[in-house]
């Protein structure tokens, strides 16, 4: 699997955010992206999802331009700014819910990855009575539970203590070994740099790539 | 169905339910103000109180109310439908497809405006019980009721689909409603039910057509 980001420019009333980038995310690798706040990166996340259109060029998944199709990409987990579930409802049945659109997957599952992002023994809890980083967690959950190919994370670790962040740097590894695209954004680069096999720069309206 | 039904049901309950009570209490102290104004009590009264009894001979309160009634059902259609766009995009969008999308929100709005309604009839019959006043035509008066408030409610979220792209659209029809206020507001007892009905298929219908074409505009800030 393949995504193609070609000559793609955004703009905001007049204000440029991205200027004619290019960049192509493969299977099996996963992708840093970095750069300060308000450089790009959900926008260029956005974009990928299908939630923004690009004001000039393309995003291709392999060779399909859903976004010209009037279709948000298949396949596709993330997570893109704070996380939003019901807050009278528990983790556990947020995710279930969630799951009921597709039913793609049994409450196994959904267990299952509540054990992996550490969330098991709060899963029965109250959303509201969630902090940022159990949140953060269940958002992560949502994005990964039902296996997508695509995995879209825009700042995994808000929030979240360090032995769950490792914990979750690990499950991310053994999702890209699925020969998933994996694509992190982080204005931390410590979060990042570690992880990703490629990693790419935001400034000034253009992406670098850095290693 | 299931989750958006939910999710909008919640947001209900805890964004919106004290401004539907302040909204009851409204309706209850204006239909008392035009009970002593007109010296009795019967069921024109409660349809001037909720707006749905136009006419040019109306006088200023009634009036009024109409326009109140109209901008009250604006508001929640609007909450109701720009939630979604909002907030967790990714959990619905990257789950369903837009049609499908469109049709359950449209359904779940639905839901939501027929119980308030029956709240809002269920209390005043309550009134009307208690004062021993006869209970006539008032089911049928009911789903003409319903079929008007979801096609204004419908109308507005066609308006807000296009202010995304023009936003001076939104303020051109508020000015619309309130210069031109006795096109929009109708005598819904006297209007045909049939014709209530195909309007809003028609409206439905243009939805779910637009907002397939033109979904990416509404995730735009």
């Amino acid at each position: 699997m393949k995504i193609q980001i070609k000559n793609v420019s955004k703009s905001f009333k007049k204000i440029n955010v991205l200027d004619n980038i290019n960049l192509t995310f493969e299977s099996g690798k996963i992708y840093g992206l970095i750069g300060r706040n308000g450089s790009g990166k959900s926008v260029l996340l956005k974009m990928i999802c299908g939630f923004y259109t690009p004001s000039s060029g393309e995003i291709l998944f392999d060779n399909v331009n859903y976004i010209k199709n009037k279709e948000f990409p298949k396949n596709v987990g993330a997570l893109i700014e704070s996380p939003s579930f019901l807050p009278d409802l528990t983790g556990y049945q947020n995710l279930e819910l969630l799951a009921s659109i597709q039913s793609k997957i049994s409450d196994n599952e959904i267990n299952d990855i509540l054990k992996k992002v550490n969330l098991f023994e709060e899963k029965n809890k109250k959303y509201s009575n969630y902090s940022l980083g159990m949140k953060q967690k269940l958002g992560v959950a949502q994005a990964l539970m039902e296996d997508p190919k695509i995995i879209i994370l825009d700042e995994p670790f808000n929030g979240i203590e360090n032995e769950t962040a490792q914990k979750l740097r690990n499950l991310l590894v053994e999702e890209k070994k699925k020969d998933k695209i994996i694509i992190l954004a982080s204005h931390i680069k410590d979060d990042i740099i570690n992880l990703a096999d490629i990693v790419y720069e935001f400034d000034n309206n253009n992406v670098k790539k850095i290693n | 169905m299931k989750y958006i039904l939910l999710n909008d049901l919640s947001f209900f309950r805890k964004k919106f339910l004290k401004k539907f009570i302040l909204y009851c209490i409204a309706l209850i102290g204006s239909f008392n103000v035009l009970k002593l104004t007109n010296g009795y009590m019967n069921f024109d009264i409660f349809y001037n109180t909720i707006g749905i009894n136009y006419s040019n001979d109306l006088g200023s309160i009634e009036k009024l109310l109409c326009i109140f009634n109209i901008l009250f059902y604006f508001y929640l259609s609007l909450e109701l439908f720009t939630k979604e766009l909002k907030n967790g995009v990714e959990n619905i969008f990257l789950r369903i497809n837009t049609k499908k999308f469109i049709i359950n929100k449209l359904i779940s709005i639905s839901i939501i405006t027929i119980l308030i309604n029956i709240i809002i009839y269920i209390l005043f019959l309550y009134l009307f019980i208690i004062n021993k006043i006869l209970i006539s035509n008032i089911l049928i008066v009911f789903l003409k009721n319903i079929i008007y408030v979801l096609t204004l409610q419908f109308s507005i979220i066609i308006v807000y689909m296009f202010s995304k792209n023009n936003k001076c659209i939104l303020f051109l029809l508020m000015l619309f409603i309130f210069m031109f206020n006795n096109r929009i507001l109708i005598n819904i007892i006297n209007t045909k039910i049939i014709y209530l009905i195909l309007v809003l298929i028609f409206i439905l219908w243009f939805i779910v057509m637009y907002f397939k074409k033109n979904y990416f505009n509404l995730f735009e800030k």
